[in-house]
């Protein structure tokens, strides 16, 4: 198993090179660099040219690839042009205010919806499952800005009982149970609106995935041999049924920090996501690689712990 | 499975209802407070003595806020977090750098100069040096005095090699920059090449430093400004926002330190900073010791807005101001519909959005051509009906609040009223007398068909848009919209210059010169003068205002070269709107126009929040 790992890791090294040039090359052709003139009517053709050439962006794009790789690989990801920061001093904060967020939807989202999906799908067709079926398509097709909005309104707008948007009170300078209170508040409505959403998509993977498994010969064997119904369901057809889930689990891992952009939007909520997509706008080069190489790592990273996964619920799955 | 099927069905229309019922989330303000729209209309008029009574329609909403008492919440969009005078480059982040930093003057709301920390000052015969007599009670906030040593290294900063913010081009303007950066001197020679340009932006090795020429101390409280060039437009650029030397302390050739401060900027300004939460606002405290005296108001926070929520956000009470509110009439609906706890601030705005005609198009080269054009939009019409009475057409490059625009230089202007008769007149004349199938005129090489660059995520250039194609068909113009995203198309339309037609706005600062945009020194890439307009008359026009600093005189010349520029017509200007504030009844004294912000301490000192 550790030579699998040590050797998937090594794989990844490749990969990411490859990955990383691929984002280079898309965000460099991407027209306009922000230091076009027409921003500033006083600007000078010389002021212009002197930031350009301050950040490279005169050299040719492969000699820029190949100096922001040396940087990268020792750990400097260069500056941000919009806030003027280090990209390391900027990212983490953002990046840690996403994953609060995300980390209660994920928990919220995979301790609800799998016992919803095993009893659905045990329950085919009765009014449970008609609901959750109905629920899914209504969750899945709805707009998070939409249905953001919609919560704002009723629980902000009308009845007043959470804040419209933020992630602390402006002014209050909390700390502790306080702080701790005052941010639950302000994360209520975003971590509601995305747990609905990714709730619709888990449902349905974990309900498919056990039809199939609950329909195979073994299930009924095992109930023929007389075993219960609850040992049947959740110890021999649920373990097999981990495994489409398993692969969600896994490819769910970039999602805890990649943040939803147009749900932070509508709740400037000050996460990650929203930070990702202002700086393709504003062209803020190092910070979208940055953003971007980190995503496509995790990403790996999420597919690995699947297929390690994979081997540790199925024993038909070898990785030697 | 029928039943089954029934329960489906019931719970899909149960669910279609629940979403049918709350459909207006997207205008999530339309009803005021307890529902009392119609007898919270009318009753109080906006500005009037609120002050005594409370609101007869109920609390208002601000009041209840935790802190309210001490604290102005301010709502605009988001800072960067730059919060250095030399470097910050969004407006939002410059409001932060006003509110904790002072100038040497502020302005009235005329747009005239007022003493501010300079309290005089005056220009040599040659008009090349101007020599500022500084205060001497200006305190930086940890007690420092404020002195010409600092006013100095502001500027220096600017031109130390190792600068890369975006306002160098202010002290390439000043004696001496060019040496002190040590390097050839690269802004002399228009056609600059490639690698002129490298070689005088290399960094210099950093050590001795040389002197530095542009700005000089007289003595502790007197100050000189050098220039290269006699011109009207210098004495604006002394006003960048002053930065104590001795807290910003850099060495020659490396202005690294000095950029690690963005976070904790020290000014000698009404504010000071406090707290930054990135994302979500940036909280002050009044500076006590203000050299005018302590703002009324002790806590001011700047809170970010979300556009979609921002007005049923104010209603609730978040915020005590909202610093620009969308110019809509559904905006203003809403707005209206909190009179009485709010009121709804507008005036014009220094700025107007145009259609850019590129003079190098062999079509477009033509005056007829582009007057035709304009003969062939109904502006009037577009812009009522967009704004609703919030705009209005403007027929020049100036604004009206500006000085420069007078009552001789309107009566001048040709102000292309929509007649579509003439304007296929005028291209008749032109020779664009052939008209083929599809009803596009033609001159027998050119056909008049544009392509025609804007950008997406804006109401007003997709109906911009679509009604130029209708209104330019009827006079035998096709247009081929391409929307895209707005920093692509300012590479697309400045840089590479590969445009027919394109639509932008302005923003216009207090000096009005029209330099950076339509002299034909401006042409080239990265330059501003897109369209590539060449006059003599009017580059001769444009040097001769700046060159003199009467402004009666400058007022005549400009509107020599606004009759010019109108009849030329590069640009054709589609509106020039108001800027729209809201404000709630508690605060007292936001009297902002024009040329005043809420952070010019005129405004800033003597707000005031009331029971």
């Amino acid at each position: 198993m550790t030579k699998y790992i040590l050797r998937r890791l090594l794989h990844m090294i490749p990969v990411m090179l490859i990955i990383s040039m691929v984002i280079f090359g898309i965000v460099k052709m991407t027209p306009g660099d922000g230091f076009g003139a027409g921003v500033d009517p006083r600007a000078t053709k010389e002021s212009i040219e002197r930031q350009r050439e301050a950040l490279g962006l005169n050299d040719p794009i492969p000699i820029q690839y190949a100096k922001w790789l040396s940087r990268m690989v020792k750990g400097d990801f260069g500056m941000s042009t919009a806030y003027r920061k280090p990209v390391e001093q900027i990212v983490p904060e953002r990046l840690w205010n996403s994953f609060i967020l995300n980390i209660v939807v994920y928990l919220a989202a995979f301790l609800i919806s799998i016992p919803i999906g095993i009893v659905s799908a045990v329950k085919q067709y009765s009014v449970f499952d008609s609901f959750w079926t109905v629920f899914s398509i209504v969750g899945i097709s709805m707009p998070s800005f939409f249905f953001g909005l919609l919560l704002i309104y009723v629980f902000a707008a009308k009845l007043k009982w959470l804040p419209f948007s933020g992630k602390q009170t402006p002014g209050l300078n909390a700390e502790g149970m306080q702080a701790f209170l005052d941010v639950g508040k302000h994360l209520l409505l975003p971590a509601l609106v995305l747990t609905l959403g990714s709730l619709a998509s888990t449902v349905r993977y974990t309900r498919t995935s056990m039809l199939e498994v609950i329909k195979q010969d073994y299930v009924r064997t095992a109930r023929s041999k007389g075993l219960s119904e609850r040992v049947v369901v959740y110890k021999h057809a649920f373990r097999n049924a981990l495994i489409p889930i398993i692969t969600l689990i896994g490819a769910s891992i970039p999602g805890l920090f990649s943040g939803a952009a147009i749900l932070e939007r509508t709740f400037l909520w000050p996460g990650i996501g929203n930070m990702l997509v202002q700086a393709v706008f504003d062209r803020d080069y190092n910070l979208v690689m940055a953003l971007n190489v980190f995503f496509a790592f995790l990403t790996l990273l999420g597919n690995l712990f699947a297929d390690i996964g994979y081997a540790i619920v199925d024993p038909r799955v070898k990785v030697d | 499975m029928n039943r089954k099927l029934m329960v489906v069905l019931a719970l899909v229309l149960a669910l279609t209802f629940v979403l049918a019922a709350c459909q207006p989330a997207d205008k999530p303000a339309t009803e005021a407070p307890g529902g009392t729209t119609e007898a919270g209309g009318a009753t109080e008029a906006p500005g009037g003595d609120a002050t005594e009574a409370p609101p007869a329609t109920g609390d208002n909403p601000a009041k209840a806020r935790a802190n309210a008492d001490n604290t102005i919440v301010v709502g605009m969009a988001a800072t960067k977090g730059v919060f250095n005078p030399i470097y910050y480059s969004t407006a939002y982040d410059g409001y932060v750098v006003e509110l904790v930093f002072d100038t040497l003057f502020s302005n009235d709301d005329k747009g005239e100069y007022t003493p501010n920390v300079a309290k005089s000052w005056d220009i040599s015969d040659d008009n090349l040096n101007i020599t500022f007599h500084l205060r001497d009670d200006v305190k930086f906030s940890d007690g420092t005095p404020l002195t010409a040593k600092d006013v100095v290294f502001t500027y220096q900063a600017m031109a130390d090699p190792s600068y890369t913010g975006r306002y160098s081009y202010i002290v390439d303007k000043l004696v001496g920059t060019d040496e002190y950066r040590g390097g050839a001197a690269a802004t002399e020679a228009p056609e600059t090449t490639e690698e002129a340009t490298e070689e005088a932006t290399e960094p210099a090795p950093a050590g001795e430093a040389p002197e530095f020429k542009g700005v000089t101390m007289e003595d502790d409280y007197t100050v000189t400004f050098h220039f290269k060039e006699a011109n009207a437009t210098n004495f604006g650029d002394c006003g960048m926002s002053i930065m104590p030397s001795h807290y910003y302390a850099y060495e020659y050739g490396d202005v690294t330190p000095l950029t690690q401060l963005d976070d904790k900027p020290m000014g000698s300004g009404a504010y000071m900073l406090t707290e930054i939460a990135p994302e979500e606002y940036v909280a002050l405290k009044a500076n006590a010791d203000y050299f005018l005296g302590a703002p009324k108001i002790e806590n001011m926070i700047l809170r970010f807005t979300q556009k979609d929520t921002v007005l049923a956000s104010f209603q609730s009470g978040d915020f005590d101001a909202l610093d620009s509110l969308e110019n809509s009439p559904e905006n203003r609906e809403v707005a209206e519909g909190m009179s009485s706890f709010a009121e709804l601030i507008r005036y014009d705005n220094n700025g107007y959005a145009y259609i850019g005609l590129n003079m190098t198009n062999p079509s477009l080269a033509k005056k007829e051509v582009r007057q035709a054009l304009a003969y062939g939009f109904d502006r009037q019409a577009f812009v009522e009906d967009f704004f609703e009475g919030a705009a209005v057409v403007p027929n020049v490059p100036f604004a009206r609040v500006s000085w420069v625009y007078t009552d001789e230089m309107e009566e001048a202007l040709n102000k292309y009223e929509y007649n579509p008769e003439k304007a296929i007149q005028l291209l008749e004349e032109a020779g664009y007398t052939e008209v083929d199938a599809e009803g596009i005129r033609s001159d027998g090489t050119n056909k008049l068909e544009f392509g025609f660059e804007t950008y997406s995520d804006t109401a007003w250039t997709e109906q911009l848009v679509s009604i130029l194609t209708e209104e330019w068909k009827a006079i035998g113009v096709k247009i081929n919209e391409n929307f895209q995203e707005f920093n692509g198309m300012t590479t697309k339309v400045y840089t590479d210059r590969d445009f027919d037609m394109y639509t932008m706005a302005w923003s216009l600062v207090i000096d009005p010169s029209p330099r950076g945009i339509f002299h034909s020194e401006n042409i080239g890439p990265d330059k501003n003068n897109s369209v590539q307009f060449n006059n003599a008359e009017s580059d001769r026009l444009i040097e001769a205002a700046e060159a003199t600093f009467d402004q009666a005189e400058r007022q005549k010349l400009y509107k020599d070269w606004g009759v010019i520029w109108n009849d030329e017509l590069p640009y054709i200007p589609v509106y020039m709107r108001e800027n729209w504030q809201l404000v709630n009844n508690r605060v007292k004294g936001w009297d902002t126009s024009p040329y005043v912000s809420w952070r010019n301490s005129d405004v800033l000192l003597n707000l005031e929040l009331v029971d």
